[in-house]
Formats: C-alpha cells, structure tokens, sequence
C-alpha cells in the first residue's frame, strides 16, 4: 500500500502552497478592490444616507482616528477585550482539561457547557447589566461568555481523545501519571487546543462588538450605536470597517502564530 | 448520576449566593425556578414574545439557506465562481453585522423586511463556505471512479458530489442556524426589541429579576432544543459516517 | 494474437509539459485475454499508466490505443479496482458493488442479481448492507475487486488490489481470480509491488523503473496454465526468476539512491 484514501479538493491538480497563497491573495485583493470600486459607485449613484461611497468612509475613518474621537474608545475596547480573553483563557483551559481527564467532569459540566456554546452570548447582557451596570465587568463577562466555552469544548475533547497507543507506550517506558500528562497528553491535544484558542479570539471579538452595542456608550462598538442613533451612517460605515480590519489582523496573526505553534503536525 | 451531584451543587450555590447578595437584581434559584414555571406554564406570557421573535428568523434562515446552499456547491464545482465569491465572502465572514443593524433599518424602513435581511446578512455567508469547504473534500478518487464506470456529469452530481457533500450541507445548515439565532437575539437586544427583547428589558425595568432570568433561560432552552433537534436530523440522514 | 491495448511512445507529465514527468516513453502491447503484471518502486508510474489505458487521464505525448482506437476520456472496455478502493461510504456494500451495472443502465432486479454473486465470489456473502466504514481494509479491497468483476468488460485494470490482504486471504484471492480469468478470459492488466505475485499471476511481467518512470524489460512467463501457486513457488525456475528481479529491483533502488 502506497497510499491510504487520500481526500484532495475536486477542481483541478493541486497547487503548492506557495502558490496558492498568491493566488488566493491577488484574487482576493483584485475581488476587494472590486467591491470597493463598486460600492464608490452604488454610493455616488443612489445617494441614499445609509450607504455613502466608499471614498467618504475611508476619508471619515481617517478623521476619526486622527482627531482622537476614537482614540479613548479603542482603548477601552483593547482593555476589555484583553481582560475578557485572559480570564476565558485561563478558566476554559483548566475546566477543560480537567473535563478532558475525568469522565465525572465531564459529565456533571457537559450539559451546561453545550448549552453555553449554542446559544447567542448576547442573551445574557441584560442580567449581566443588571447586576453589574455601567461598570467594565458587563462588557469583560460578555467577552468571557463569547470566549470560554469553544475554548473549554476543545480542550476537553483534545485531551480525551489523546493517543492511547502512545500513552501506553510512555507507561510501557515507566512515566508517572505527571509525567504523561505533560509529556505525552498535552502536547498531543496541543494543535485541537490551539485551534480552539484562535476560534475563542474571534468570538472574543465579537462579544466585545455585540456587548457594546448593547450598552450603547463605551468602546467603539458603543461608539457604532451612538452614531447609528444619530444616523450618521458614514460614521457607522467607517467603524464597522475599521472593526473589520481589526478582525481580520487579529485573526490573521492568531491564525499565523497557531501554525508556527503547530509545524510538526504537518 | 454526576449530573444530578453537579446540579443539586449548582442550585445549592445560587440559592445561597443570591440569598447572602440580598439583591432585588439577584433571584435566588427557588425563584427563578418559580418565575421559570409560570411565564410557561401559568401565564404563559413568554410564548407569544417567543414567537414573535422567531418568526423573522425563520423566514430569514429559510431564505438563506435556499440561496446559500447552492452558492456553496456551485462555488466547490466551478473555479469561476469560486474566483467570484471569494472576494465577497472573505470580507462577508470578518465585517460585523451588528454595528450596521441601524444602517440595514433605514435602508428598509420598518417591519419585518429589515429583521429578516439582517438575519439572512448574519447566516448566509457561514453556510456557503461551510458547503463550499465540505463539497470540496469530497473525495477526488471517487468522482475518477465513476467517470471510469461511465457515469455522466449529472450522474457524478447525483450519485458522487451531492451525496459526498451532504454531511457538510448538514453542518452548514447547522452553524447557520446557530447564526440566525444569535442574529434574532443581537436584533431584538440592540435594536428592535419587539419581542423576547423587549421582554427582557421591560422585567430588567420593572426589577422583576427572576422573570428576566427566567425568560433568559427559554431562549437558552431554545438554542439548546434547536441544536440538539439539528444533530439529531443529522445523525439520521448520515448513518454512513 | 491480435493486441487489445497498444501504448506508443506514451508519456505523461501531471501538470502539463514541465510538471512532473511520471511515464517517459512507454511502448507496450497488450494481447487478447493476456495477463500482465506491472511491477516497480512505487512513484514509477504504475497507477497513470494505468489511468491512461482507463482514459482517467490523456498523456501528455503518444498514443494509447484499446482495439485499434485511441482512447480519449473514460474507456468503458475497462474496469477498474482502485488502489485507494474508491468506494461510495455513504452506499452499502450492495450499492457499491452494482455502481458500475447501473452506470451502464442495467435494470435494478438484475444488476442486485449479478453483484449478489460477485459479493459472494469474493468472499463477502453477509455483508452486503454494510457500509465501507465497517469493513477492514481487505474487505474493502474485495468490494472494490467485486465491483470490477460484475460488469465483465474485456479488460480489467488492477492497481494492487491485493495491497492491504493478509498473506492467507491474498492467496486465496490469487487463485481465485486465477479461476476467474481462466474461465470467462479477459485482458488483465495487474499492479503490484509483490514479485511473487507479479510471476505467479503473469503471461509477461512487466518491470518499470523510476525517475523518469519508464520500462525497463518485460519478462515472459512460461509456467503451465492453470496454475496452482503452490507448485509453481516450488520450482526452481519461479526461484531463479525471482532472484533476478530481486537483484533488478535493488540495483534499481541503489541507482535511485545514488
Ligand atoms: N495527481 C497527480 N499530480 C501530480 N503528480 C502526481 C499525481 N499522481 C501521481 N503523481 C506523481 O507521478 C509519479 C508516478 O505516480 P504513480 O503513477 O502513482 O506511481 P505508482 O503507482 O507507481 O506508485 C509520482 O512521482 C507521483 O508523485
Ligand atoms: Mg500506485
């Protein structure tokens, strides 16, 4: 046997990596360049307010990040985010690896976890700004609810689906329970962790956007709700696109980290 | 067995919590619980809030998915479509939804138009790259296979592609639907609330803090019941994997 | 005797001219109802030679003609068993076997018959409402191998089919299609990796080397037919052969290696 059932994608011989890449990035970039041309164009022509060209809401973004309008607020927005993450990070790793180890956790928490996971983290802004108000804690446990839980699933699936033949295999060689817990679990379940991480980031994200909104007052995406009341929709334009660059870079280095983390899975 | 220990500790821990908080904000879990059996069973004042809100949403995530779905294959079969959805779609997958709710508002005036599109804009693109992504792992073997035992174009689209892709059509309706859900929640919170949203703020007003829990927890219950029902269909159609 | 597939100065690059070259001038003769084993490292160039003669892929350069004409597209004269056994995971067992009956508009009641039968020819009476995913490997493989045999085309195209059998089950394949080919004759054309079995099977053997793959000779094999394996292992004429391809293969390897 040379090969086992090998799953490749149907169109086409398969490029290399390399060039896939610069295919996808010049398409892409072409393709982008593309909606914005034709965005400026719907923008000039229907000259409706809830869509300006596109040219304005660069022109507004630029405004708005130099004449320090934003400034406090993407600060504040970074502080939660980070805090929010930090705090899902630690939790949703412990919880799931402790989930990962013990069928007991595992059981007594599933439920719970699941229903956390599958259901819109903004459905608990309301009780959260009930108890904790205007202060940081709604916006940061919003971001912990966002984050956590993809975290804690992954965790706990990576580390109990963990090799068996090569947990054994340390035992055969005389590793304490310890020693195959660091030396042979984690780095086992490490990539599925990692990619829960990146996905708990992204969530992070979003969370923080959505908790905003709903406050109304704080952060950019507070900022975003206050002009949308306004209806200065250039300025929400030029938010949300700035919250999309933001995104995306985040994603991008998360995601450029995750594989550096991970080479030798290959 | 763990379960129940995990809830009786859980119950236990907000019960005493809330008690110890003496907080109008804060039920106590025996509270909740009450709270939790009358706007279902006794005045039954959650139903029609439910259902208000979720009528957009279903609307929207039929419509989204009629439309998504056949974008994901076409965009998995044909490079030139593929070329030009990328573009859209990787941009669709980072621009968040929730700051242009407003925008979608004025642009379509009152109603139920704007929540549905704002609930389709929140969906669509998940289930197309979901498609997409699942019909090209399809594997490449088997379509050589049929071509070699003379199967034509439409039958390696009836006999290979379409079931090949059908368990990852189930995980993008799936994902989507978790998507149209949030969308409905993020809507009625930030916007419009009509409906469970604005049910919502009325008891977080009234400080009726075990009715907020309580209905809360129905949209939780919601989500969950969504979830599950969708595996469940899943794990039927696909007893293959 | 008449040639059923003629291959001329064939060669083929994946990836167009430039891409990766796998065939390098290849010229082979296939005769009417002749068994020939391709033998060689593996990246020689087994599976797009068989993928040419199948039309799953056209060569960058010459010719492949199956009875006299060139073969452009899927060629419906072959039947192929998979390497990777290409089988439907979602279909049973049942499905998976009367796929190619059914491509070829066979009725439903006949073709369910006829993949019946092959089922149990290979050995595999019992499971035909299985899924792939519940059968092992060799299993697998002899679905595969059923598939092929049940819409008995004048040629069948082979890529180690026998890959992934324990040693048991292997030989009682090899004598099995051994029956098969002598009773209702066809062309085969056989991959394998094996040199045992690329003798005990074969009229020709066909020895290919790498890098460029190409053909290095082409053995004839003149052991009495029908064969039993048993007996042919034990001659001293089936130990000298092997011995010589032993020593092809390894200076093959070294010059590789070099
Ligand atoms: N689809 C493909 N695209 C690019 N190169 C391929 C493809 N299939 C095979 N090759 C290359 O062609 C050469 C011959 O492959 P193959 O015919 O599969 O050899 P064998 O079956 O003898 O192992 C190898 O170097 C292999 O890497
Ligand atoms: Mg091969």
């Amino acid at each position: 046997m040379t090969s086992a059932v090998q799953k490749r994608p149907i169109t086409g011989p398969e490029p290399t990596a390399i060039e896939r890449w610069l295919r996808e990035l010049s398409s892409n970039w072409g393709g982008i360049a593309l909606i914005a041309l034709f965005w400026e164009i719907a923008g000039r022509l229907l000259n409706q307010l809830w869509l300006p060209p596109f040219s304005k809401v660069v022109a507004r973004l630029w405004d708005l990040l130099t004449d320090g309008t934003l400034a406090p607020h993407i600060l504040s927005s970074l502080t939660v985010l980070v805090t929010g993450f930090a705090i899902a990070l630690v939790f949703g790793l412990i919880i799931g690896t402790l989930m990962g180890l013990s069928s007991w956790v595992n059981a007594a928490l599933d439920i719970y976890v699941n229903s956390f996971l599958f259901t819109p983290g903004l459905i608990f802004a309301p009780i959260l700004f009930a108890i904790f108000g205007l202060s940081d804690a709604t916006r940061v446990s919003v971001v912990v609810i966002y984050a956590m839980f993809i975290i804690i699933i992954n965790t706990a699936a990576a580390v109990r689906h963990v090799d068996r033949p090569l947990l054994e295999m340390a035992a055969s060689y005389g590793a304490s329970r310890w020693t195959a817990l660091v030396r042979i679990v984690m780095p086992d379940a490490f990539p599925l962790i990692i990619a829960g991480i990146r996905m708990g980031v992204g969530r992070a994200v979003k969370g923080m956007v959505n908790g905003e909104m709903f406050i109304a007052l704080i952060g950019i995406g507070g900022q975003a709700a206050k002009f949308g009341k306004q209806f200065d929709f250039t300025s929400v334009w030029a938010i949300s696109v700035f919250i999309m660059v933001i995104a995306v870079i985040i994603n991008q280095s998360v995601s450029r980290i995750e594989q550096r983390l991970t080479r030798w899975v290959g | 067995m763990a379960r129940l220990v995990a809830f009786i500790i859980f119950a236990g821990l907000w019960e005493w919590g809330a008690t110890s908080a003496n907080s109008i904000l804060i039920p106590t879990f025996t509270e909740t619980a009450k709270a939790l059996f009358e706007t279902m069973f006794v005045t039954g004042d959650v139903w029609p809030a439910l259902w208000i809100s979720n009528i957009p949403m279903l609307i929207g995530y039929g419509i989204s998915v009629a439309v998504s779905v056949p974008l994901g294959l076409a965009m998995a079969r044909w490079t030139v479509a593929d070329r030009m959805l990328n573009p859209i779609t990787a941009l669709m997958l980072a621009l968040p939804i929730a700051p242009l709710v407003p925008v979608v508002l004025v642009a379509l005036g009152m109603g139920m138009t704007p929540k549905v599109v704002i609930i389709i804009l929140f969906s669509w693109v998940f289930i197309t790259t979901n498609v997409r992504a699942g019909t090209r792992q399809v594997d490449r073997h088997l379509v050589e296979m049929a071509r070699s035992f003379g199967a034509s174009e439409r039958e390696v689209w009836f006999r290979i592609l379409i079931p090949g892709a059908i368990p990852a059509v189930f995980a993008g309706l799936r994902i989507g639907l978790g998507r149209a859900f949030a969308g409905m929640v993020i809507v009625e919170l930030i916007m419009l609330p009509v409906g469970i949203g604005a049910q919502l703020m009325d008891y977080r007003g009234d400080f009726k803090a075990d009715l907020l829990y309580a209905t809360t927890i129905v949209v939780v219950m919601e989500a969950v019941l969504l979830a599950i029902a969708m595996q469940a269909f899943e794990r039927h159609l696909i007893r293959w994997k | 005797m008449s040639s059923i597939i003629d291959i001329k100065g064939m060669s083929h690059a994946y990836g167009g001219a430039g891409g990766t070259l796998a065939l390098s001038d290849v010229n082979l003769e296939i005769r009417k109802n002749e068994f020939v084993t391709l033998l060689g490292p593996s990246g020689c160039g087994k599976t797009t030679l068989m993928r040419a003669i199948g039309g799953l892929v056209t060569p960058t350069s010459g010719s492949v003609l199956v009875n006299g004409k060139q073969v452009r597209g899927p060629n419906l004269d072959c039947a192929i068993v998979f390497q990777n056994f290409a089988l439907m995971p979602w279909a049973s067992v049942l499905q998976n076997v009367a796929f190619g009956l059914e491509m070829r508009g066979v009725g439903k009641a006949e073709r369910m018959e006829k993949a019946r039968e092959a089922i149990a020819l290979v050995g595999l009476r019992g499971f035909e409402d299985k899924y792939p995913k519940q059968l092992s490997g060799g299993m697998q493989q002899r679905v595969g191998l059923a598939r092929a045999l049940v819409v008995s085309t004048p040629i069948m195209l082979m890529d180690e089919p026998f890959g992934a059998l324990d040693q048991q089950t292997r030989r009682y394949m090899q004598e099995e299609l051994l029956n098969i080919w002598q009773q209702d004759q066809r062309s085969v054309v056989f991959v394998t990796h094996d040199m045992e079995e690329a003798i005990l099977l074969a009229d020709r053997v066909v020895l290919m080397s790498n890098r460029p793959g190409r053909i290095e000779e082409v053995l004839d094999i003149n052991f009495e037919r029908p064969r039993n394996p048993e007996e042919v292992e034990r001659m001293p004429e089936f130990i000298e052969l092997k011995e010589y391809l032993w020593n092809r293969l390894r200076q093959m390897h070294e010059m590789s290696a070099a």
